[in-house]
């Protein structure tokens, strides 16, 4: 087992109320609601671009981003207790834009080739180390949206109605698209055997169930007849 | 099933980047007023750039359109007599050779004239020129580009080309117009079309004003071929060895006839277009060709004769005694109904013809259940005086079938034939009369049954009600089992193609495509030829 402490995944839920009255104070451009907003939700938005970017991202760039944003979309907000869903979805927004104009770049030029720097992992489970840096590899070639859908439903564990909500799509639109997603993310895996070899490996997760959530409703052949 | 697994590949990568996640510590506030106050401003200067961009290239587009509005104009070669607007090429020379005339416009169309014929350029526009071919032959070369219109008219008959390579052949005196398109898509209206008719590349079109027919065939099948102005003037070869040259010879043909209107009575609204297209499928790689379950065969029922013996039914359908006419009233024209293949009928003998009782036709019992009770019947013909008449009742009612229609949906006629026959190479011809409702529309299609395996052609689609249609399909060595569109669709049993070197039936299926679903008529099937 890797030493390293592993990081929560739950979400910190703060009192509905405090949620509110930060709307209110943000839709009424408050500006210490501003410094308010960024000291209570600023972690979670940074963690949602670091997981979406791996190592060597620049979380703090891309934050205030997504924060300038959040600022001027408030008034969008309707239901201020999905204030973070709505942070989520300007986020990963902002994230696959961004994802997206990296993937520009390294085309028009061959500096940033898209090679990830060394990932930082304590103790000395190599194999995990190997198997880490290959993953991020492996998600920097899916496409925005996949790495996306992957990080809100797997790493910020999402429902599928937030998911949708997140990326401003149909339930059943969701659902499709995270199947083809998860799909097309086993495709690349596959493609890296040695990826693939640590995953399938990984003791924990071979017992446990499959996710009834995810599993996708394979097609049902009406063969009512023959000719 | 790979799903799960999946899932649980996913799941684990997950694990495996929280467990190392590098936690974000505290960040300095940034001053948002100040990012929102740059953001607003960088926003306003980008709505002004775009402003600029989108009056630039309006303007840009406005001064191209005034610079491209004068007509094009063209340029004569070769040995040419021009009088106004018109070009001729001397029919020969001294010496018996013949030289082509060419008309080079200056958006790079070119117009090549065989010797004898004569041109007109009747209108000219930014976009492109109505050329009236008064006789003879011409090959066009047509530039496309964005809006191109020409238009070629010969006699009563209009092509109208967006950008290709065909040739048109006319002969006034002969009332007969040949098209033979080699590159691109060009649309025949006028006289005798009734609507459009569009050509596919290596496809030939033969219109003939004096038996009032339109033949759409690949140019190697054709059974006119030859010139248009071969048959009553000495004339010069093509202008060009190209336009001798023959494309791939595609698989099957239309012929449309029959809805003739002389070229000075008021036009009828346009039909809505057909679509008669050559099929665009492979042969697929062969494989034997699993018996189909047998279809249930109705016994054949002849009009006023007693039931057909069972040692009959694999005579084929040319039985004696000839059976009574059936009469029903019709809206249509006899005129129309009767005849319709006019001057075919002497130069194509039909293999079968139905003129007498017939036995060995059938209508299935299952899967496809929109025709019934086929009979000859003396009211309606293509050729002679009878066809075999079929009751149409169309609907969707029932369940679907296997290959996702409903039983009603469709309806087929199953001639067993005489012998085993090798259809190898052979284009079957038969034709088609649908008495319904003005509004239906339906496709139809040809299939070679050969030991339970069906080999059907691509459906012949928007075809209408009131006139004979002549559905043709050329069968290959091997032909696909399934063909998309068809009402068999997918290869069945085990897909791949197969042969029709011992075709035991040929059948013809009527599917009922438009908006309207539920109707009732007739379907009058005629002379199958081969």
């Amino acid at each position: 087992m890797p030493d390293s402490k592993p990081s929560s995944t739950e979400r910190p839920r703060r009192p509905a109320g405090d949620d509110v009255a930060l709307v209110a104070a943000l839709q009424a451009r408050d500006e210490r609601a501003y410094a308010q907003a960024w000291a209570e939700l600023g972690p979670m938005v940074r963690r949602l671009v670091s997981r979406f970017f791996g190592p060597g991202a620049e979380p703090l760039d891309l934050s205030q981003e997504v924060f300038v944003r959040f600022f001027r979309r408030i008034d969008e907000l309707r239901n201020p207790e999905g204030l973070r869903g709505f942070l989520a979805g300007i986020c990963l927004g902002v994230a696959r834009n961004e994802a997206r104009r990296m993937r520009v770049r390294r085309w028009v030029s061959l500096t940033a080739a898209g090679i990830l720097p060394e990932v930082a992992v304590s103790g000395s489970d190599m194999e995990a180390r190997q198997a880490l840096q290959r993953l991020y590899a492996a998600l920097n070639r899916a496409s925005a949206l996949d790495r996306s859908l992957y990080v809100a439903r797997y790493l910020e564990k999402m429902e599928v109605e937030e998911v949708a909500r997140a990326h401003d799509l149909s339930f059943g639109t969701a659902k499709r698209r995270l199947a083809r997603a998860t799909t097309r993310l086993n495709r690349i895996i596959e493609r890296d055997n040695v990826l693939a070899g640590y995953l399938d490996r990984a003791p924990d997760l071979r017992r446990a169930p499959a996710s009834p959530k995810l599993a996708a409703q394979e097609p049902v052949l009406q063969q009512d007849e023959r000719p | 099933m790979t799903q799960p697994r999946d899932d649980r590949r996913l799941k684990a990568a997950a694990a495996l980047l929280l467990e190392r996640e590098v936690v974000p510590g505290p960040a300095p506030v940034p001053s948002f007023a100040d990012l929102l106050a740059t953001g607003a401003r960088r926003r306003r200067r980008r709505v002004a750039g775009l402003g600029l961009v989108v009056a630039g290239a309006v303007a840009g587009l406005f001064a191209a359109r005034l610079t491209d509005r004068a007509p094009i104009s063209y340029v004569v070669a070769g040995a040419a007599a021009i009088d106004r607007a018109g070009v001729e090429a001397p029919s020969a020379q001294a010496g018996g050779g013949t030289l082509p005339a060419r008309l080079h416009f200056s958006e790079g169309t070119e117009v090549t004239l065989a010797a004898g014929g004569r041109l007109n350029v009747t209108r000219r526009t930014s976009r492109g020129a109505v050329l009236e071919l008064e006789h003879g032959q011409a090959r066009f070369q047509v530039v496309h580009r964005r809006g191109t219109r020409w238009s070629v008219v010969a006699g009563p008959f209009v092509v109208e080309v967006t950008g290709t390579e065909f040739t048109v052949d006319w002969s006034p005196a002969a009332g007969r117009m040949v098209v033979d398109l080699k590159v691109g898509t060009v649309r025949v209206g006028g006289a005798s079309v009734g609507g459009t008719v569009e050509l596919h590349p290596g496809e030939r079109l033969v219109a003939t004003a004096a038996d009032h027919r339109l033949t759409l065939s690949p140019d190697d099948l054709s059974p006119e071929r030859g010139s248009a102005s071969a048959a009553d003037e000495p004339r010069a070869e093509a202008a060009s060895p190209e336009a001798s040259g023959r494309g791939a010879p595609q698989p099957s043909r239309v012929v449309v006839d029959g809805s003739w209107r002389r070229a000075d009575e008021a036009a009828v609204p346009p039909r809505a277009m057909l679509a008669l297209r050559s099929p665009r499928q492979g042969v697929s790689p062969a494989q034997p060709a699993l018996p189909q379950p047998e279809l249930p065969e109705a016994a054949v029922p002849v009009l006023g004769q007693p039931a057909v013996r069972a040692g009959e039914a694999a005579r084929g359908p040319r039985l004696d005694p000839a059976p009574v006419g059936a009469t029903h009233p019709s809206p249509i024209p006899q005129s129309l109904t009767m005849g319709g293949g006019g001057l075919f009928c002497v130069t194509v003998p039909a293999q079968y013809s139905f003129e007498d009782a017939a036995s060995g036709l059938s209508a299935p019992r299952a899967y496809t259940l929109a025709l019934a009770r086929p009979r000859v019947d003396r009211t309606h013909s293509w050729c002679g005086e009878s066809s075999v008449r079929l009751d149409a009742a169309f609907d969707d009612s029932g369940r679907r079938n296997f290959f996702g229609r409903y039983p009603n949906e469709t309806g087929q006629l199953l001639v067993r034939l005489d012998r085993p026959t090798d259809l190898t190479g052979k284009t079957v011809t038969m034709h088609v009369f649908v008495e319904g409702p003005p509004d239906v529309r339906f496709s139809a299609e040809i299939a070679a049954v050969q030991r339970g395996g069906w080999a059907s052609s691509p459906p012949v689609k928007e075809l209408a009600p009131g006139r004979w249609w002549t559905i043709s399909h050329r069968f290959g060595v091997e032909n696909p089992t399934g063909v998309a569109g068809s009402s068999n669709p997918f290869p069945y049993p085990t897909g791949g193609a197969s042969t029709v070197a011992e075709t035991d039936r040929l059948a013809l299926a009527i599917h009922t495509t438009g908006d309207r679903r539920a109707w009732k008529g007739a379907v009058y099937i005629d002379d199958i030829s081969w």
